[in-house]
């Protein structure tokens, strides 16, 4: 058993390729980081993503930001950068794009395991807070992430319209948010199986009932 | 008709017959007695001569084709003219069946085809009774037919058929019916006030063994009639007493205080109740107070009935899951009639407590009992004060309240006269030194006043609320006044002078008046007291407003008990997460419905806990959103 569990491993090892130095990592984030060397901010950040072939409204954005865990939206710091590379496996940018189109692939074909679809999911709400113990996001923000997160899935035009004509609801917490992605994908068009007294927040018993009222 | 008759007639002609061969039988075996006896008795072969008569009568007349029609015809006819009244000779028939008896085909000739014929007759009945005749009449005509079947059997049947035969009667009759029985006649007997025949209803049904189909018809209606009360607010409380009262009455005398349908209308009432929710609990405070304050209806009532309206009010009260809307209202009135001396007997208001502690324990009481404490100290130190300072500028009364005991009252703007200001400040320093370590509040709002008024017209008193007081006495100094400048000197926000200006200006006694008459306030507004006031009343209460409730009042109260409903039910979520650590989301619901003692929907509860989410003291399980964790 020992050795197959060993020959497993290398040949996990072999499939993703060795583990790069630092000096490696490094060199990449030296062509596109900021004068004090700390961070790829803004600026740098529509270069970067121009020579991965990548628009910065698409979601291989956010997931290459959730792969490097990164902490604040358009910047990716020295620390995340190189600890995320690693993992990655990414020695050099030619690699770097190989995983990116990887990573595109999967999110246009769908064929990502729900786990991390959700852990992706979630990550996208922290992802977007900017201040310090902020707790919602505001509408727009939700409807820039649905039409990244939620394309084609059932509720998300009609939730979009929902947000902005609800007079109450108009912004949404991390609890709201990470439900709605189980709420996309369990629910049914005409939400003919909705509990009211189910698990789901409140917001979604508003948006049921706005479903049921204009469908009338 | 003719042949009929023959039938009749027939029935003593064979009697006739028998009779002869009986005793031509006996006859021939008194002659041959020693043979008889000795060698036929005996012989399992032969028969004796007794038995060979039998079987001779049986064989050669009552079997033969066209006898044992007519004499068949001849018995069940009889007994169904006397089922239809007329009179019979029962010594005829008993005779008859007897022979039939002896014949040894009693059962198979007679009782088989005698029940079947039964079962008939009464079919017909039923059908023609239940359409044409009111359901009492319907009742007691069955409940009659049995006691004349029982009495035929006494009469003339062979007291074997008794079973069957009632078995047969209570099939037809009534098993058959009682669907139809029930939905023609329940609701309009009840309506009616009938309970004799509803005892008969409930008797018949009870043979059957189909008590719990009018059971559960009683409980629709009690439903049904209970929901249409609820809907009127004015005379909910009213009616619901008297509801139950005759619910309760039928269920003593008609339904023989059965324990399943006493519990049919414990359930049908619990029901009905709380789908109004909040409403009635808080009708039921409202209906109390007006029975428990001074006024015209409490001369009309004496003790005992007192005591009983308790007792009822406590049985609705029993019913009602808002048990704690009931005591935020009742509290807030209880503490109005003990400030303002509007309860007609303390004794009464004591008894209510105390049946309220019986019925929800101590602990909902406490408060309730902790006010009364508080009027008795206030007494002992009026006495302690007035020993200490004998003539105070103002003759003064203070009611010092606990704040825990007494319903939540802010503090209002007032500006107090310099004497008002001076004694409150002397009892303060008087009280602080036997207490000290406490905080004493002054609520202006609850003051009243004896004022001494004089008129041209004759020296008054008038009975005032402390700011009512206040709008009076800028009258010393000046006939006329400002709204602007009142409102300067009497410090009273716009509000609350707004509402005390109103009472004194729209009561049915009117000592100022206002230029320009309208509705609203202006600062240019001018007001004045009326010099030619006059009126045959030494005393004049003018305080009334202090007693009404206003919106305002009601609309806090209401936040009240849902602001501590909110602080129930978050404490439940936590101290049932925090022992069971994981729960998924339906059993944590079906949990706070066992838990709570007051009605709540899932969606309130659901808000709760998506605060407690925010507020960090549960999460969702990563894997699995319906799943919640203790943190």
């Amino acid at each position: 058993i020992k050795m197959e569990a060993k020959k497993r491993k290398n040949r996990q090892i072999k499939n993703k390729g060795p583990i790069p130095t630092e000096e490696q990592v490094l060199q990449i984030f030296e062509i596109y980081c900021n004068e004090t060397h700390e961070y790829i901010g803004p600026e740098q950040m529509l270069q970067f993503l121009d020579d991965l072939n990548l628009d910065p409204e698409e979601p291989t954005v956010l997931a290459l930001a959730w792969k490097l865990n990164a902490s604040e939206m358009g910047y990716f710091y020295q620390d995340e950068f190189v600890e995320g590379m690693k993992k990655l496996r990414v020695n050099d940018m030619d690699k770097l794009k190989e995983i990116v189109e990887q990573i595109k692939a999967a999110l246009e074909s769908g064929k990502i395991p729900k786990k991390q679809f959700a852990e992706m999911f979630e990550y996208a709400f922290t992802y977007c807070i900017e201040n310090e113990g902020q707790r919602v996001l505001d509408q727009d923000t939700i409807v820039a992430l649905i039409d990244m997160l939620l394309k084609g899935k059932p509720h998300s035009d009609s939730f979009k319209k929902f947000l902005i004509e609800n007079n109450e609801y108009n912004s949404m917490n991390i609890d709201q948010w990470r439900c709605l992605l189980d709420f996309s994908n369990e629910i049914a068009l005409n939400v003919s199986n909705y509990d009211p007294c189910g698990f789901y927040p409140s917001i979604f018993d508003e948006y049921v009932e706005y479903v049921q009222t204009s469908t009338l | 008709e003719e042949s009929m008759l023959e039938d009749i007639d027939f029935l003593s002609v064979i009697l006739q017959y028998w009779k002869d061969h009986c005793s031509q039988i006996l006859c021939l075996r008194s002659i041959f007695l020693c043979l008889d006896r000795k060698y036929a008795v005996p012989s399992t072969t032969i028969l004796n001569i007794w038995d060979i008569g039998i079987y001779l009568f049986k064989e050669n007349i009552v079997e033969v084709n066209i006898i044992s029609r007519k004499l068949l015809n001849g018995l069940l006819l009889v007994i169904e003219n006397e089922r239809k009244g007329e009179t019979i000779s029962h010594h005829e028939v008993k005779e008859c069946l007897n022979m039939l008896f002896e014949l040894g085909i009693y059962e198979t000739y007679f009782e088989t085809k005698f029940l079947d014929e039964t079962a008939k007759f009464y079919a017909v009945e039923c059908q023609r009774y239940l359409t044409e005749y009111p359901m009492e009449d319907v009742l007691d005509h069955f409940k009659n037919r049995f006691v004349q079947e029982n009495r035929r059997i006494d009469s003339y049947l062979k007291p074997t058929t008794r079973d069957l035969l009632i078995k047969v009667v209570e099939d037809v009759i009534i098993r058959n019916n009682v669907e139809e029985i029930i939905n023609k006649g329940l609701e309009s007997l009840i309506q009616n006030l009938k309970m004799k025949d509803l005892q008969n209803m409930y008797s018949l049904i009870k043979r059957v063994d189909a008590l719990d189909l009018l059971s559960n018809a009683w409980g629709m209606y009690i439903k049904n009639k209970g929901l249409q009360l609820i809907q009127e607010e004015k005379s909910m409380i009213k009616d619901l007493l008297y509801h139950r009262d005759l619910m309760n009455e039928i269920l003593e005398s008609s339904f023989e205080s059965n324990p399943d349908f006493t519990y049919t209308l414990k359930k049908s009432f619990e029901t009905f109740i709380n789908m109004k929710l909040n409403k009635p609990a808080e009708l039921l405070a409202k209906y109390l107070d007006s029975m428990m304050r001074t006024g015209k209806t409490q001369r009309s009532i004496n003790h005992n009935d007192i005591e009983i309206t308790l007792d009822k009010i406590i049985m609705l009260f029993r019913y009602m899951g808002s048990k704690d809307v009931f005591e935020a209202f009742y509290k807030k009135d209880l503490a109005k009639r003990l400030i303002l001396n509007k309860y007609s007997s303390i004794d009464t208001e004591k008894l209510m407590i105390s049946k309220l502690k019986i019925e929800c324990g101590a602990q909902y009481t406490s408060k309730l009992e902790g006010m009364f404490k508080d009027m008795d100290m206030s007494e002992e130190i009026m006495v302690k004060y007035k020993t200490a300072i004998p003539k105070g500028i103002i003759d003064m009364k203070v009611f010092v309240l606990t704040s825990g005991y007494w319903p939540a009252y802010t503090p209002v703007q007032a500006n107090l006269t310099d004497d008002m200001n001076r004694c409150q400040e002397i009892f303060t320093d008087f009280y602080l030194k036997s207490y000290n370590g406490r905080h004493l509040v002054w609520q202006n709002s609850l003051g009243q006043c004896l004022l001494r008024a004089e008129f041209p017209k004759g020296n008054k008193e008038l009975s005032v609320s402390l700011f009512q007081t206040l709008v009076f006495l800028l009258f010393n100094d000046q006939d006329t006044i400002s709204y602007a400048e009142m409102r300067e000197a009497t410090g009273l926000a716009e509000k609350e002078l707004n509402y005390t200006l109103k009472s004194l200006l729209t009561g049915r006694v009117r000592l100022i008046t206002k230029v320009p008459k309208s509705k609203d306030f202006l600062p240019t507004d001018i007001i004045s007291w009326r010099k030619d006031f006059g009126s045959k009343q030494k005393r004049i209460k003018l305080n009334q407003i202090q007693y009404m409730e206003t919106k305002v009042e009601q609309k806090k109260t209401e936040q009240n008990i849902f602001r501590h409903r909110q602080y129930q039910v978050d404490a439940a979520i936590v101290r049932i997460m925090k022992s069971r650590k994981v729960m998924p989301h339906n059993e944590l619901l079906l949990e706070l419905y066992e838990h709570l003692r007051f009605p709540c929907k899932a969606s309130d509860i659901k808000k709760r806990i998506e605060r407690l989410l925010e507020q960090r003291y549960i999460e969702r399980d990563a894997e699995n959103n319906s799943i919640y964790k203790y943190l």
